[in-house]
């Protein structure tokens, strides 16, 4: 309701400015005709020198190469950008120097470590382990009662 | 109180009535005709945007009176291009008639008019005397009736000039509200792009600055802290 009051109302007020406006646009037809025959000019001025007012002006093309620039510096900034060390998938390897047989009890505490040689002989956890610390040793549990 | 001023007779409600819906129904086609407009003024605005877009985008603009050159070039070129077909229609139609004109061996434009009266037809509106004034009361009769002279050569020419003409300005006219309403927006968007505003100046300032953004630092707030403490 209120949108047909409004137009109604728009209606009314156009109505009382019509002579107006519609003056302003006969004055603005008669330009428009004097600006076409100018245009109709200009245009063959311009093809007898060589360009067509068809085409983009001075100021599109070189907009669109100033942008186009902009837009690839803007690529290749991001593409040189190092990724962090952090990021990087470390390829992870096991070496396994010296496997390890541990005991424990029932409760599941250590009882004893035994280090174990190349050559298949146990040795002592007092003895040196050499492990590194980025290697995984492969661990063996055994307990009393097996 | 004004029943007893004004005695209206049946006759005179039903003139009443019908000039109420007759103003009401001239006021909402006027109404939509505007709406019509502003949607026509808002698309060639559009163009205006897309038009300039990139050059302001590149900062290749930095002044007002510049803008409105670029602009309005772009809006006459747009215009000539638009306007080219009704132009040809009006040129070649006006030529038509010149050629036939020279080999009648008469330069005159009557015949076009006899032809498009023929054509036409009258109607006749019933009045009746309203407070003086003489208004419409009825639906028109038909007093005169179009006659179409097809056997005519002078005839088809005049109809095909009229139709034609006639297709001509309506789209000219509608180039020329096109190319008023760009180079209105042009004028608008200039002052708006180009507008210089202090407040909005150290609005920017600020937010380059990132003032009132940084947070305190750790030691600030330590201090602070301990502050209170004592």
């Amino acid at each position: 309701m209120f949108d047909f009051l409004k137009t109604v109302g728009q209606g009314a007020l156009y109505l009382i400015f019509s002579p107006f406006i519609l003056l302003g646009v006969a004055l603005y037809s008669v330009y428009a005709i004097f600006l076409f025959f100018f245009m109709f000019i200009k245009r063959i001025v311009l093809f007898f020198k060589g360009e067509d007012m068809k085409e983009e002006s001075r100021y599109d093309l070189v907009a669109k190469v100033h942008l186009q620039n902009q837009d690839i510096e803007e690529e290749t900034k991001q593409n040189s950008i190092d990724v962090p060390s952090t990021n990087l998938i470390k390829e992870q390897t096991t070496i396994i120097q010296s496997p390890i047989i541990i005991q424990t009890d029932e409760q599941g505490r250590i009882k004893s470590v035994h280090n174990v040689s190349p050559n298949g002989q146990l040795s002592s956890n007092n003895a040196n382990v050499l492990i590194n610390k980025d290697e995984t040793p492969s661990i063996e549990t055994r307990r009393d009662d097996e | 109180m004004i029943t007893l001023l004004i005695k209206l007779s049946e006759s005179d409600k039903r003139v009443l009535i019908a000039l109420l819906l007759i103003i009401i129904l001239i006021l909402i086609i006027v109404g939509y005709l505007v709406k019509l407009i502003k949607y026509i003024v808002k698309v060639q605005a559009h163009h205006v945007d897309k038009a300039m877009y990139d050059i302001l985008d590149a900062n290749l603009i930095t002044e007002k009176k510049t803008f409105f050159k670029v602009s309005w070039e772009k809006s006459r070129r747009k215009f000539y291009y638009d306007a080219r077909i009704p132009m040809i229609v009006i040129i070649l139609m006006i030529s038509l008639i010149l050629v036939y004109q020279t080999f009648k061996g008469d330069y005159s434009w009557s015949f076009i008019g006899e032809n498009l009266y023929d054509a036409s037809f009258t109607l006749h509106f019933p009045t009746e005397n309203f407070f003086g004034l003489q208004l419409i009361s009825n639906w028109p009769t038909i007093s005169k009736a179009s006659v179409f002279h097809f056997d005519s050569f002078e005839a088809w020419i005049s109809y095909i000039f009229f139709i034609a003409i006639s297709y001509g300005a309506i789209h000219f006219l509608v180039c020329t509200c096109a190319l008023m309403a760009r180079d209105i927006y042009t004028i608008k968007a200039g002052n708006d792009y180009f507008h210089k505003d202090i407040k909005d100046l150290k609005k920017a300032k600020m937010e380059a600055q990132q003032a009132h953004r940084k947070n305190p630092t750790q030691e600030m707030m330590d201090y602070v802290e301990n502050k209170d403490k004592d």
